[in-house]
């Protein structure tokens, strides 16, 4: 190993640990990684035990001058960065390297590079290509054919996973920083999906004709409204961005008209939220901030970043309250099926004292308690028919009436599924019990 | 005709693999098949279904990287039939995507077809900076300047090209063409395009028309 521990040093939160780590990565893998500085520098150089560079050390030797190695070091650094993710690609000699960013105190200090290695074997494009590269190796082909042959072959699915490992171990250096990684990785995706929902209403659109535009419109609206109301972040992402892609495509042409709607939708959000009973003073900071934001935003993807941030924001100060909310209906639901399990209530009615449309209570409820509505209703009434059953004097179909059932051997079908025997079984049990103790 | 060698092709451009992408090029070459024909259905459409794949997550980056080195392999094979052969260019283009943005590919068909149309081609290549574009058109003087933009984030450098070369005055006589995957036509004319189409393929036409309306 070669180092520049002084340079690194200052570069890094706990040099200790990214040591080991690299070499871990480098031992396990078999895979060589360097440390580049801003540059394209090298500061520091692990090598994988049976990784062989003579190929790259020739190349760099005879094609000193034109750099192309530490060009496409930076180059590759660079695009990590901006994507926030590792970054996998073909040097300007046709061999994979995969890069990631370290960052300290929100600025990148180095770069991690692992590679190089093949994902297919040697073939003459390859060969051929390092010769267009390096004209100096016209004559070399057997040679540069045999080192390169030494270049350990990896397929895709594992480049994949291997960038994807050493960026994880990048983000353990990096500590909080990584933060800022993350969400520029966030960001990317949002952007990606946003295209393919442009494209997806080009294509739609060429198809079925403008007729389709205010009731899409309207629906992406009420769309991305009903999911931040309920919480759901990721769907909210998605309809925000099916929405943006949709004013975007009808609108490319005047940021203006972009801007207003993406502020009206704005406007309309904060009111949703401060009626389910988001506090208006919270919301109120951000308004201004957004909205002075969403005036002087250049384009229409400064415009896509911020109205994101809102309904991040948005829907993080929503999140505790639409919990403790639906805890409180649940409370008040088994309050009221617990005081009126003998009578013979149905969900609608349970439904009705809480202000919920069955189907919402329905599903709200086994969230919340991981049962089901009528599986819960029947655990009460049968805890309660056990007191009744202890009773020698009162008959079974008296039980099952006591406790709100309707039918007799729809309670002993029931009780058997809970306890596992039969309710005249289960009293013969306890008078044993009872004799016995 | 049969369509077994594009089968074969699509499979071994979807493998990545680019000896047999060139050597199934070179068998429907000679089987007779349009040099387009085999650019359009064998190599375009498999790189659709390869996007498709990435999209669903069933296939990575890497995958990506391989398929595009053999399509890339492909092309090469194909593009001295695909080149018409005139001692005079109908016109002169140049063609880059904007800086940040590394996706080449439609750039580069849009490219096939224009020299298919008979027009010189000058490729900047892949995220190509601002000043770049303007050196290059005082250098090159063309009558066409092509961008190519897949990112939302990157798409209003083309305004900035465009701008830039309004304040350098080499906007007048030149007619700038537009696409990608975000680009839409009322966006192209919101940043002052000459030309735009959804459909790549179809753009050297539309450039060729244009040009003859214009006497540049």
């Amino acid at each position: 190993m070669t180092l520049s521990e002084k340079n690194l040093k200052n570069e890094i939160y706990d040099f200790k640990k990214f040591y080991h780590l690299i070499k871990a990565f480098t031992i396990s893998t078999n895979i060589s990684c360097k440390a580049f500085n801003l540059n394209g520098e090298k500061i520091a150089s692990f090598k994988g035990p049976e990784s062989d560079t003579s190929f790259c050390k020739l190349i760099q030797k005879l094609n000193q001058e034109k750099n192309y190695c530490m060009q496409s070091y930076i180059y590759g650094g660079q695009q990590s960065e901006k994507l926030g993710e590792a970054y996998i690609y073909f040097c300007p000699y046709g061999l994979v390297n995969w890069t990631v960013p370290v960052i300290k105190e929100n600025k990148v200090r180095c770069f991690l590079t692992a590679g190089p290695v093949l994902m297919h074997e040697v073939d003459n494009l390859l060969v051929e290509n390092a010769v267009k590269m390096c004209p100096m190796l016209d004559k070399r082909r057997k040679e540069i054919k045999s080192k390169l042959s030494k270049i350990i072959v990896v397929d895709t699915i594992r480049v994949k996973y291997l960038a994807d490992l050493l960026l994880k171990l990048a983000k353990i250096i990096m500590a909080e920083d990584a933060v800022d990684l993350n969400n520029k990785h966030e960001l990317n995706i949002f952007n990606a999906h946003l295209v393919e929902n442009i494209n997806e209403i080009k294509r739609t659109y060429t198809l079925q004709g403008k007729n389709n535009k205010i009731s899409n419109f309207q629906e992406k609206e009420a769309n991305l409204i009903t999911k931040v109301t309920s919480g759901d972040k990721e769907g909210a992402k998605k309809s925000l961005n099916q929405f943006l892609g949709y004013i975007f495509f009808y609108n490319a042409d005047n940021i203006e008209i972009i801007k207003c709607k993406v502020i009206e939708l704005m406007i309309r959000l904060l009111q949703v939220v401060t009626e389910v009973g988001v506090d208006y003073n919270v919301v109120s900071g951000i308004k201004y901030k957004y909205l002075k934001n969403l005036i002087n935003a250049g384009d229409f993807n400064e415009i896509s970043k911020n109205i994101l941030e809102v309904l991040d924001y948005l829907i993080d100060c929503l999140t505790p309250l639409i919990n403790v909310k639906n805890r409180n209906t649940i409370l008040i639901a088994i309050n009221y099926i617990r005081n009126n399990y003998h009578k013979d209530i149905n969900l609608e009615e349970v439904a009705a004292q809480v202000g919920l449309h069955p189907v919402n209570l329905s599903k709200m409820f086994k969230k919340e308690t991981g049962k089901k509505y009528t599986d819960y209703l029947n655990e009460v009434r049968i805890e309660a028919s056990k007191n009744l059953l202890l009773r020698d004097d009162l008959p079974l179909v008296q039980v099952a009436f006591s406790v709100g059932f309707n039918d007799q051997s729809y309670f002993s079908k029931i009780f058997k599924k809970i306890e596992g025997v039969s309710p005249n079984k289960w009293r013969v049990l306890q008078k044993e019990q009872k004799n016995f103790n | 005709m049969d369509r077994e060698i594009l089968n074969e092709l699509t499979v071994a451009l979807q493998k990545g693999d680019a000896i047999k992408t060139q050597k199934f090029v070179k068998i429907a070459l000679k089987k007779g098949y349009e040099p387009e024909q085999i650019l359009t259905e064998g190599l375009v459409s498999s790189m659709n279904t390869i996007a498709e794949k990435f999209k669903k997550k069933q296939i990575f980056v890497p995958d990506l990287l391989l398929a595009t080195r053999a399509m890339n392999a492909g092309i090469f094979i194909l593009k001295p039939k695909l080149k018409k052969q005139l001692f005079s260019p109908i016109g002169k283009v140049l063609i880059g995507t904007i800086e940040g943005d590394l996706h080449d590919i439609g750039k580069n068909l849009v490219k096939v077809f224009l020299e298919r149309a008979g027009f010189e081609v000058i490729d900047l290549g892949n995220d190509v900076p601002v000043n770049y574009f303007i050196e290059a058109i005082k250098k090159f003087k063309p009558q066409i300047l092509g961008l190519s933009a897949s990112l939302t984030t990157t798409m209003y450098g083309m305004r900035d090209v465009i701008k830039a070369l309004e304040k350098e005055g080499l906007r007048e006589n030149l007619l700038i063409v537009v696409g990608g995957v975000p680009i839409t036509e009322s966006f192209a004319t919101g940043i002052g395009a000459d030309i735009y189409d959804m459909d790549g393929t179809k753009v050297a036409d539309k450039a060729k028309e244009k040009l003859k309306c214009s006497n540049f």
